[in-house]
């Protein structure tokens, strides 16, 4: 009860009412235009949000998680191109129905989609965290290394296209992460004596160059930068009646646990989430024929899912310090930052921040909820926003973010390089996601092991001989095998002309990460 | 096997990993090492070993086909664009301060990207005055993290 009282003291106070508020809004706009993601968001925001308190800090880049999420339905609904990955499948039957004049209706199914999404996953993750977390406690160096090991390959296998690419992209996060002083022995490594890189890449110079510049540089280079037509004659009212929405509990419910649980698995998070869903709903219809053509089941299952994902992730990264997709790869970074170790002692040293960033999201939900229904109007105004302009302040916050860090120009020219290097990565197909997970699991790699190895007498052999690190090691080395099965059942599909809905959508959009 | 631009990629990453070796190599430890602890160089080494060989098998697998181009020249030319301006930005600003950086970085990348589209001055200047005025306000005042004032401009002043 104390803490219910405390979170809501929190969230109460006008300072941080005002900051989840913005927060919010900011999401809404970066999930909302396309080429921009809750992830850049998240990015641009880490330096503002460094010089607040922890849990405000928290607060503000909860609020922004939640916001990019729900609002990529905006551009996907209005001009059928998805704000972020986590809402390809709603352009099937959100643009669609937008183009016969009823947005609206596809705005409010979607609104509502997000919301349940959102809400409940988040309810079922204050849950199960605490529960994890107190097994995670019991673990040691041994247990840790076997699970930064396995998140890392799970990202990499899981994902699409080359595995090697996805591996490369691991190791070259983790190559970096041991620039600067080592654990264990504190020895200076790769700093070449630059006093700048004693403390290690500088987490906001990298982030904001990888996920922030780089993102818009390629945007530019690619020609994303047209300021789109859209037409605002279907949006009016509030959209669909409750009753009607709830008529569909079976299929919420059913997107709602596909979302859940994709979203619990390292890496995966709401891109693939939302894919899944949709395909899931369209294999189980009654009435497939209607997908694509803007029917409601489509938006339905696309938009719970994807948000629903949003728990799911948050699991792995309060209880166990393991992120479960880029965004909250990102939240570890801002946790980080405020001196703040995230991992199974989280909950236990830091139980009031852990419960105000629920907080805020359960909050933030409901915030969207009312500013996406209240503000439904708007939403033309956010997607004309010429590009060349929003895309040139973005980059000015970037360098003025990148100095704040820590008042020296160093970072805005390792920002310049991370941006470089996030392009040639790009260049050779190299995913973003593995290469974040890397850099932030690199240094729990490394010091579990290095503390592993000192307190056994069997060396690496105790890797093995404990019963949950041999199981996390096994599911990492089984799934190393599993893109090559995979390959073999997409090859045969393909030659029998079955391929499933997802692998046809994940074409069409060439869906990675977020 | 094509000469693509995977197998160059590929040997890039060799390369570098080759580097990463060679530096390790020359670490020393800065306490004598603890019973059963590898040191600073075997984690780093053991991950570049494993960038050979996961580049190896880039090479064997992407090298086969064709490669596809993420970006036409013109792309390209864009890219060296944004790069030269935000490096340009990022000097102008510790030599002439935050303030006359930003006014000349931002109407200088709307520009760019606008792309010979038509852009009415004016709003270009008003956009400029209030990105740089508003992101001043947000950091002096808000975060009070106190932007450069720029190497030249102190020398000049005091």
């Amino acid at each position: 009860m104390d803490m219910l009282f405390t979170v809501l003291s929190s969230l109460s106070d006008p300072y941080n009412l005002l900051i989840i508020f913005g927060g919010t809004i900011i999401g809404i706009i970066f999930g909302a235009v396309p080429g921009l993601s809750a992830t850049t968001g998240i990015a641009l925001m880490l330096p503002v949000s460094f010089s607040m308190t922890p849990v405000t800090g928290i607060l503000f880049l909860g609020s922004i998680y939640v916001g990019g999420i729900s609002g990529g339905l905006i551009s996907a609904v209005l001009i059928g191109v998805p704000g972020t990955p986590a809402s390809v499948a709603t352009c099937f039957d959100g643009y669609p129905m937008a183009k016969n004049g009823r947005a609206s209706r596809a705005l409010g199914i979607g609104i509502l989609a997000s919301f349940i999404g959102t809400f409940v996953s988040i309810l079922i993750s204050m849950i199960f965290c605490p529960i994890l977390a107190r097994y995670a406690v019991k673990m040691g160096p041994w247990e840790f290394f076997s699970l930064c090991f396995c998140a890392i390959i799970l990202v990499v296998t899981m994902s699409k296209g080359n595995m090697f690419n996805g591996l490369i992209a691991g190791l070259l996060g983790v190559i970096i992460s041991t620039i600067g002083i080592a654990p264990i022995d504190g020895a200076k490594r790769f700093t070449f004596g630059i006093v700048n890189l004693y403390s290690g890449v500088n987490q906001i110079g990298l982030i904001l160059g990888v996920f922030a510049v780089a993102t818009l540089v390629k945007n530019f280079a690619k020609g994303d930068t047209k300021t789109p037509d859209i037409d605002t004659k279907g949006i009016s009212g509030f959209g669909i009646p409750i009753g009607e929405f709830f008529s569909h509990w079976f299929l919420i419910a059913k997107s709602f646990f596909i979302g859940l649980w994709i979203g619990f698995l390292p890496g995966l998070g709401a891109g693939l989430a939302n894919l899944v869903a949709y395909a899931q709903a369209k294999a189980s219809s009654k009435t497939p024929e209607k997908f694509g053509t803007g029917c409601d089941e489509g938006i339905i299952a696309s938009e719970t899912s994807n948000n629903a994902a949003i728990g799911g992730a948050i699991i792995p990264m309060i209880a166990l310090g393991i992120p479960g997709d880029t965004p909250t790869a990102m939240l570890i970074g801002g946790l980080m930052i405020h001196g703040i170790d995230a991992g199974p002692l989280l909950m236990a040293n830091n139980t009031e921040l852990v419960y105000c960033f629920f907080g805020v999201l359960l909050f933030s939900a409901i915030l969207v909820l009312a500013l996406q229904f209240f503000g439904m109007r708007t939403f033309p105004y956010i997607l004309r926003t010429p590009v060349c302009y929003l895309y040139a302040a973005i980059l000015a916050i970037c360098v003025v973010g990148a100095y704040a860090d820590s008042n020296t120009m160093f970072n805005c020219g390792l920002m310049i390089v991370m941006g470089g290097v996030a392009i040639l990565m790009a260049v050779g197909n190299l995913p973003t996601s593995p290469f974040i997970l890397g850099y932030i699991l690199g240094p729990m790699l490394e010091s579990n092991l290095r503390q592993g190895l000192t307190y056994s007498q069997n060396g690496l052999l105790t890797f093995v001989t404990r019963p949950v690190s041999l199981t996390l090691l096994l599911i990492a080395f089984a799934s190393l095998a599993w893109p090559f099965i995979r390959d073999r059942r997409e090859a045969k599909r393909r030659l029998a002309g079955t391929e499933t809905e997802v692998e046809k959508m994940s074409k069409v959009f060439d869906i990675k990460e977020d | 096997m094509r000469f693509n631009k995977n197998v160059i990629f590929s040997l890039a990453l060799i390369a570098f990993a080759g580097f990463v070796i060679a530096q390790s190599l020359m670490l020393k430890s800065l306490f004598l090492s603890q019973s059963g602890d590898i040191g600073p160089k075997a984690f780093p080494i053991g991950a570049s070993i494993a960038l050979i060989l996961c580049a190896v098998g880039k090479m064997l697998t992407e090298g086969l086909g064709p490669a596809v181009p993420l970006f036409t020249g013109r792309g390209w030319k864009r890219i060296a664009q944004m790069f030269a301006i935000l490096i340009g930005y990022v000097v102008a600003m510790y030599w002439l301060g935050y303030i006359i950086s930003t006014l000349a970085a931002v109407p200088l990348m709307v520009w760019a990207m606008s792309e010979g589209r038509r852009l009415s001055s004016v709003m270009l200047a008003i956009f400029s005055i209030v990105t740089t005025a508003v992101l001043w306000f947000v950091f002096e005042y808000i975060i009070m993290v106190p932007l450069p004032f720029g190497e030249l401009i102190e020398a000049i002043l005091y």
